[in-house]
């Protein structure tokens, strides 16, 4: 019931344009640096931590009170998914007085460690002004960081935001890739929303189309300035842009760089339809230079993003 | 989804806990969702399908719906009084399953719904046989 959807967002990488100029660019950055390479991206299907299974159980079992005793200490030591399981006492009332502000204070330390049912409800909870002020930008950075490890919830509500553009540019291309990655998690309603964003696509496609159209570029706006931590040998980083509407179709197209004493060396190179990704690093205490060119697909033409940073330790 | 009448009345774990509460900020400027502590929709006289205008409340619910929060969505069909009153008890329950389908659709877990069939009774707006009763045709959302 805390697993993030089990699916893998591989397969949002695998889906390489030849032959555009688009994989161009990308054959370009592959030449410039030899040594880059995609890590291998990996769902996020390891937080069942035996840790949290016995305040999971008195969870389950109703007993609200030894879920918080356990639950607690873990999170006061930093322990996302019993950060999230207080969290969850404190939204629902349970074992606690109810207190949306202390519920959204922990679902938050959970998602800033990289919890992804954590991370949808921080969003939600900015979204809807419950336990936070009503921040309809910071809901759609937490959605895309949820939405980079396949969580369908977070990319319907994330198409939402960009279809209506509430917290981001309104880009219906963008929403409609978000609206097919939650339908292949299954959300049925993400299909008839496709379907129905079609004709309002269609109608914006009509404006007068200038004759030689400017990319506006993408926007970084995650992962945030703490170091990101993980367990294991890798370290899963959400990044995430916003993106406005573009006069032809894009594909965004993210450039990782490693900086050490020597320069920057390439860690990370992939497109994507969407407007967040998941990269895996190694995990170790680094930092990284990234950012996003937005690649026209049927023009040569693109442009690149400002350069952002995050650590890793 | 595999979901159908099987599920009606599948009220799962019930906690005593009041209806969420709700802190509300001030910008009600944008109509996207604030946090309501209930959902409305309506029907067409003997129609069981949600009407296209009321699919952004569905939405809605499903973007006030956290991971694990609320514990129970309670689905509650009604219908008004025209016609036979086990027909419309059946109506009500089409209703009401249809909300929930449109809600599953969404992602919300089927096994955190109550789904209820009221029928004719407990009617909002109280009204004698045979009175078609717009605001009597709904199904109501609620969380707890």
């Amino acid at each position: 019931m805390w697993r993030s959807r089990g699916v893998d967002p591989r397969l949002q990488w695998a889906k390489l344009w030849f032959g555009t100029p688009a994989a161009l660019i990308a054959l370009l950055a592959l030449l410039t640096f030899p040594a880059a390479r995609a890590f291998a991206v990996s769902p996020d299907a390891t937080e069942e931590s035996q840790i949290g299974d016995r305040g999971q159980s008195a969870y389950a079992a109703g007993r609200f009170i030894d879920a918080l005793r356990i639950w607690r200490p873990r999170a006061e030591q930093g322990d996302a998914r019993a950060a999230f399981g207080l969290g969850l006492l404190y939204d629902l009332g349970e074992g606690v007085g109810q207190d949306a502000a202390a519920a959204f204070s922990w679902y938050r330390r959970a998602a800033e460690a990289g919890y992804v049912p954590a991370e949808f409800n921080v969003a939600v909870m900015y979204d809807s002004g419950t336990g936070a002020a009503r921040d309809p930008t910071a809901a759609a950075l937490w959605y895309a960081r949820a939405a980079a490890h396949g969580y369908a919830r977070a990319e319907y509500n994330l198409a939402q935001l960009y279809q209506a553009g509430e917290g981001v540019p309104r880009n219906l291309d963008l929403a409609a890739s978000w609206y097919e990655a939650a339908a292949a998690h299954g959300l049925s309603a993400a299909a008839r929303k496709i379907a129905s964003l079609r004709e309002e696509r269609r109608q914006a496609a009509v404006s007068p189309i200038a004759a030689k159209p400017t990319l506006a570029p993408a926007v970084p706006t995650g992962p945030p300035v703490t170091p990101v931590s993980g367990t294991g040998e890798k370290v899963q980083v959400e990044l995430s842009w916003a993106a406005p509407a573009q006069p032809a179709p894009v594909d965004f197209f993210v450039q990782v760089l490693a900086l050490d004493g020597a320069g920057a060396r390439p860690a990370f190179t992939g497109f994507s339809k969407r407007s967040a990704v998941l990269v895996s690093l190694p995990r170790a205490t680094a930092t990284y230079a990234w950012r996003v060119y937005t690649v026209a697909r049927s023009v040569p033409d693109y442009v690149a993003s400002a350069w952002s940073y995050f650590s890793t330790r | 989804m595999r979901c159908s009448t099987k599920i009606l009345f599948c009220a799962t774990f019930l906690a005593g806990a009041p209806a969420v509460a709700q802190t509300q900020d001030s910008s009600a400027a944008n109509p996207a969702p604030s946090a309501p502590s209930s959902l409305v929709l309506h029907f067409d006289s003997g129609s069981a399908t949600v009407r296209p205008q009321d699919a952004p409340l569905l939405d809605q619910a499903s973007r006030l719906y956290r991971a694990g929060n609320p514990i129970v969505m309670i689905v509650t069909g009604s219908a008004d009084t025209t016609g036979s009153p086990a027909v419309n008890l059946r109506l009500s329950q089409l209703r009401a399953n249809n909300v929930l389908q449109g809600l599953v659709a969404r992602g919300i877990p089927v096994g955190r719904f109550q789904v209820l069939a009221k029928g004719q009774t407990d009617l909002v707006v109280p009204t004698p046989p045979n009175v078609a009763e717009e605001r009597n045709r709904r199904v109501e959302i609620t969380w707890r």
